[in-house]
């Protein structure tokens, strides 16, 4: 699965989970912060990539830098579900 | 009349240290080393429900560290009705902007408006001509003047407090090693270590009431809002650190296990809001707090060995 393709699902999962307002324009680049997104936002969203990918995040990798844009989120989405499996 | 005042804004702050911070910026001063009281942990093992007790366990000492090493004196000042605060507010403000001691159930600009009660402290920077109206200054919240009906904020009868900015003393290399005795001697007098491990017990056998209650307020917002205010005073008792590390009165790498430390409590609250939104616990927040435990001991000999 490509950076674009996972950045679609990104957009999604935080358009349902209701943390940012409707209305709001997300871009990749967005601070999901300047929506009001906190800390209990952030978890709601890990719960659900972990949900969508069926996989979970380790301690170690729950730096929540990582979880503050839809680019940083994708990234992380990226190496960690399937840059591994690709290299199987 | 209006002070024009650059909010300091800082997520780790308490709102206290924001308001203390924004004026001493203000008056063009240093205020690290207020921080330099912020590490402590204090946790009440009967205390019901698990987690609420939790406390950052400051020394309540940021008021005389101002003073005595950023040359700004808080002047703390009792009030008995609304109509004396209006004429505290008209006199002071003039000379210094005002803290006024009061909830977050009252102040519209804050989350917790109408919703939770918590004790909070603001900034009056400003009063409308025809005294009714204050802008307020709330860093801890947002990062814009507020403005609000004065009838409506403040308590009936209340605390404020005012500043005076006094000349800067040269200070001596031994005030400031002073306040490495101060930090080791609250953790040896508070039972630091002790509470500590008796949170680590508690937690193993309690905290399956926090994940499985349905009274969020009562039982999961108090720990996970708690935690979060140690990670904040970790943070905080970095600047300190740091301050002591650029007058080579510290090594560096006790500012580097101190932000583990930090990060550590970060981790430990997002695990645990995630397992009290799955429902599920795990073996996981244990072994971080025995990893906190073991780190914070660490930071606490090192620090001994440049106690005077």
């Amino acid at each position: 699965m490509d950076i674009a393709a996972i950045k679609k699902d990104v957009h999604g999962i935080i358009l349902q989970s209701n943390i940012i307002p409707q209305d709001a324009i997300l871009k990749d680049d967005t601070l999901l912060n300047e929506y009001g997104v906190d800390s209990v936002g952030i978890v709601e969203l890990i719960i659900s990539i972990e949900e969508k990918y069926d996989f979970e995040f380790s301690s170690n990798e729950l730096n929540l830098k990582d979880f503050e844009t839809v680019n940083s989120i994708s990234l992380l989405v990226h190496k960690l579900v399937f840059h591994n499996k690709e290299n199987i | 009349m209006k002070h024009n005042i650059k909010p300091i804004v800082n997520e780790y702050y308490s709102c206290h240290q924001g308001l203390l911070a924004t004026y001493a910026s203000y008056q063009k001063r240093e205020y690290d080393m207020i921080f330099s009281e912020s590490w402590g942990f204090k946790y009440q093992k009967e205390d019901q429900p698990f987690g609420m007790s939790l406390d950052p366990d400051y020394q309540n000492r940021r008021e005389l560290l101002l003073e005595k090493f950023h040359g700004i004196k808080v002047l703390d000042k009792l009030y008995t009705e609304k109509n004396g605060l209006i004429d505290i507010v008209q006199s002071k403000l003039p000379q210094s902007p005002i803290i006024l001691h009061c909830d977050v159930f009252d102040c519209p600009w804050n989350i917790s408006y109408q919703r939770n009660h918590i004790d909070h402290f603001i900034l009056i920077i400003g009063i409308s001509d025809n005294f009714r109206q204050i802008y307020i200054l709330d860093p801890y919240s947002n990062k814009d003047e507020n403005t609000v009906d004065i009838a409506n904020i403040a308590p009936a009868s209340g605390e404020i407090g005012c500043f005076m900015t006094l000349p800067m003393v040269n200070l001596k290399t031994e005030d400031y090693l002073l306040e490495i005795n101060n930090s080791l001697d609250h953790i040896d007098n508070t039972g630091f270590f002790k509470n500590l491990e008796n949170f680590y017990n508690d937690f193993q056998i309690r905290f399956e009431e926090v994940m499985l209650s349905e009274y969020t307020d009562v039982y999961a917002i108090p720990l996970i809002i708690n935690l979060r205010r140690i990670a904040n005073q970790r943070y905080c008792y970095c600047i300190f650190l740091n301050k002591m590390i650029s007058k080579n009165l510290l090594v560096p790498s006790i500012l580097s296990m101190m932000e583990s430390i930090a990060e550590k409590y970060g981790l430990l609250r997002i695990l645990l809001i995630k397992q009290i939104m799955k429902k599920k616990s795990n073996k996981e927040c244990s072994d971080i707090i025995t990893e906190i435990m073991s780190k914070e001991y660490e930071v606490y000999e090192k620090m001994k060995l440049f106690k005077q």
